[in-house]
């Protein structure tokens, strides 16, 4: 290999010795009748040495035994294979791994004749696919430390909201003692102030319990019963008209039977979409609340006029975390509303046209 | 589950005396396909698969019961069970040689006969005993199956696809042929190969053929005499054929030698 050639014209022999491939030429039965140049080289050796040696005797231990079980079987059967990957035994203990190919050729009679073999070295196709094996358990091993890392940070959020629960709480009842023993009306201004604060962190407290909840695989947890909704949805209602004393809400109530649900819940669900409705929706038009039972389902349709819901937020509008960045919060409102629908079987849909915005929930009855 | 499905059983033949054919570590019953035709005419021929090869059922593949030969020579006792078969001529290539062994010892009567292509029942060399392999060798092929170097772990399907050259192989065999689950390949070599029967060898009550190829790299002409001398009213036959497939290889001799010893 490698040295000047006298003649310019290709020829076989030439081309046989020459190549960069491993060339050998066995009889059937896998005897070693020609061996290139290469090969002897390769194994450390003189081709005239291979010659009558099997093939297989060229291979490492664990190739030797797999060529003499799966490839010579597949080549006498199929009269060839290709791309199968095995180590040439080199010297003293070390291997160079190579792709080979082979074909029994056969004679007149259609018979075996030969088998021609032609070996590639393979050594570095053979470490860029070790390295890709490498990178691919480490990415493996990565994304799967990530996930812990996940958990364990959702764990963090649900411990944290429970813990911030109770020193809420103990915050929220001296604030109503304080009410009580109010004097003048700078001191009244500033509990009000206090008690909104403490009643909007609580939300949010509860919010984030939920949503780690629902992220640690567990959904929400419903009490359900019997219950009339109509004088709850109108409470609920009264409660976030305190809030937005300047909105207006038409509502149609149409639920005669009891139903089983959570309660809490269901308020839960109202209240954030009549807030959102109060926040999001044109000044000058009422928000529509209509609630019915009829065909065993119940539904809650919160309707506002003004402009439709941005394209972009369509595709995630109840993925957690997915608020418009001007907005306070933690963008988890409608994330919950829809495991509350999920958890009653139901399902929290919306429509957003120029002509109106319309979150609908349904569940069945 | 049904062991003739899980094993991908296969019969046929015109006789009534029952040859059973186990093919060993490699393959499936394909490599039977130059041999049975041979014995169509007077015997009844049963074909099968171990599971984990060829068309047997992968779900059934058991990673502690196939660790023992004992795992598979129970297969071969319920499928023979299952067609209600007795007094077999039983045929099996390399690791089934030893399987078959088992299966006899298993369950007398079960067998007729054993006919022992390429058998072994120990692998590695142990003071005066050659198996073929030393320690250190057997280190070597345990460590290449755990790196996956060699094509073990590569599957066989791209190869066995496209089946130029050889007219009877059709479509249909095109895609089952010599296939290999990686995976069960690596365990199957394992337990082939640490396994050590030469214990059975003179318990073994039913006359033997050993059929025994000269330069078998897996199982060298050693090997062949030690059973002959450790079975009690076994027949050795050394044959021209090289390798470890006669049964592929070298067919018709293969197959006179059979004829031979069954009269």
């Amino acid at each position: 290999m490698g040295e000047p050639v006298n003649n310019t014209a290709e020829d076989f022999e030439d081309f046989f010795e020459g190549s960069l491939c491993g060339f050998i030429i066995a009889d059937p039965k896998g005897i070693i009748i020609r061996a290139n140049a290469n090969v002897a080289r390769w194994t450390n050796t003189e081709a005239a040495v291979l010659k009558g040696r099997r093939f297989s005797d060229l291979l490492s231990i664990g190739g030797k035994i797999y060529y003499e079980t799966h490839l010579s079987p597949l080549l006498r059967m199929q009269g060839f294979f290709d791309e199968v990957v095995l180590e040439l035994a080199v010297a003293d203990g070390r291997k160079m791994r190579v792709m080979v190919n082979a074909l029994e050729r056969k004679n007149a009679g259609d018979n075996p004749g030969f088998i021609r073999y032609t070996i590639i070295k393979a050594s570095d196709r053979l470490l860029y696919e070790k390295n890709l094996q490498i990178a691919k358990t480490g990415a493996e091993q990565a994304l799967l430390e990530q996930k812990e890392i996940v958990t364990l940070r959702e764990q963090l959020i649900a411990v944290l909201g429970h813990d911030l629960r109770n020193p809420l709480s103990a915050i929220g009842m001296a604030v109503e003692l304080l009410e009580i023993s109010l004097q003048g009306e700078q001191q009244t201004r500033l509990v009000q102030t206090l008690k909104r604060s403490t009643g909007r962190m609580k939300e949010l407290v509860d919010n984030i319990m939920d949503f780690a909840r629902t992220r640690l695989g567990e959904s929400i947890v419903l009490n359900r019963e019997e219950v009339l909704l109509q004088p709850v949805l109108q409470q609920v209602t009264d409660e976030l008209r305190l809030g937005y004393p300047n909105r207006q809400v038409l509502t149609t109530f149409n639920i005669e039977q009891p139903v089983h649900c959570d309660v809490h819940r269901i308020a839960q669900l109202v209240s954030n979409l009549l807030a959102n409705a109060f926040t999001h929706g044109s000044t000058d038009a009422p928000v529509i609340f209509r609630a019915a039972h009829k065909d065993n389902i119940l539904e809650l349709a919160v309707c506002n006029k003004g402009e439709p819901i941005p394209e972009i937020f369509r595709e995630n509008l109840f993925a957690p975390f997915t608020r418009e960045s001007s907005q306070n919060g933690l963008g988890l409102g409608l994330y919950i509303c829809s495991e509350i629908a999920r958890a009653h079987k139901g399902l929290l849909s919306f429509s957003s046209t120029e002509e109106e915005t319309c979150f609908t929930f349904r569940m069945p009855v | 589950m049904d062991v003739l499905t899980r094993n991908n059983v296969v019969t046929s033949g015109k006789g009534q005396q029952v040859m059973l054919f186990a093919h060993g570590f490699g393959c499936d019953q394909n490599m039977w396909r130059y041999v049975t035709p041979a014995f169509e005419d007077d015997y009844k021929i049963v074909l099968f698969d171990h599971v984990g090869a060829g068309n047997s059922d992968l779900s059934a593949y058991d990673t502690h019961k196939y660790a023992q030969l004992e795992g598979y020579a129970e297969d071969v006792i319920e499928v023979a069970t299952q067609l209600g078969l007795r007094d077999i001529i039983f045929v099996g290539h390399s690791v089934s040689g030893m399987i078959g062994i088992i299966a006899a010892q298993k369950k007398p009567g079960l067998f007729k006969s054993l006919i022992l292509v390429s058998p072994s029942p120990s692998y590695i060399n142990d003071g005066d005993y050659t198996g073929g392999f030393t320690r250190d060798q057997l280190e070597e092929l345990l460590e290449s199956l755990d790196n996956n170097h060699l094509g073990w772990s590569m599957s066989m399907a791209p190869v066995i696809m496209g089946n130029t050259g050889r007219q009877e192989l059709g479509e249909e065999l095109a895609n089952s042929f010599c296939r290999t689950d990686p995976a069960i390949a690596r365990q199957f070599a394992r337990t082939t190969f640490l396994s050590d029967k030469r214990s059975l060898l003179p318990a073994v009550q039913v006359p033997a053929l050993i059929l025994q190829c000269s330069e078998d790299v897996i199982a060298p002409e050693a090997v062949g005499e030690y059973m002959h001398a450790q079975m009690p009213g076994s027949t050795l036959v050394i044959m021209n054929a090289t390798g470890h497939c006669p049964n592929l290889s070298a067919p018709q001799e293969t197959i006179d030698a059979i004829k031979q010893f069954l009269g």
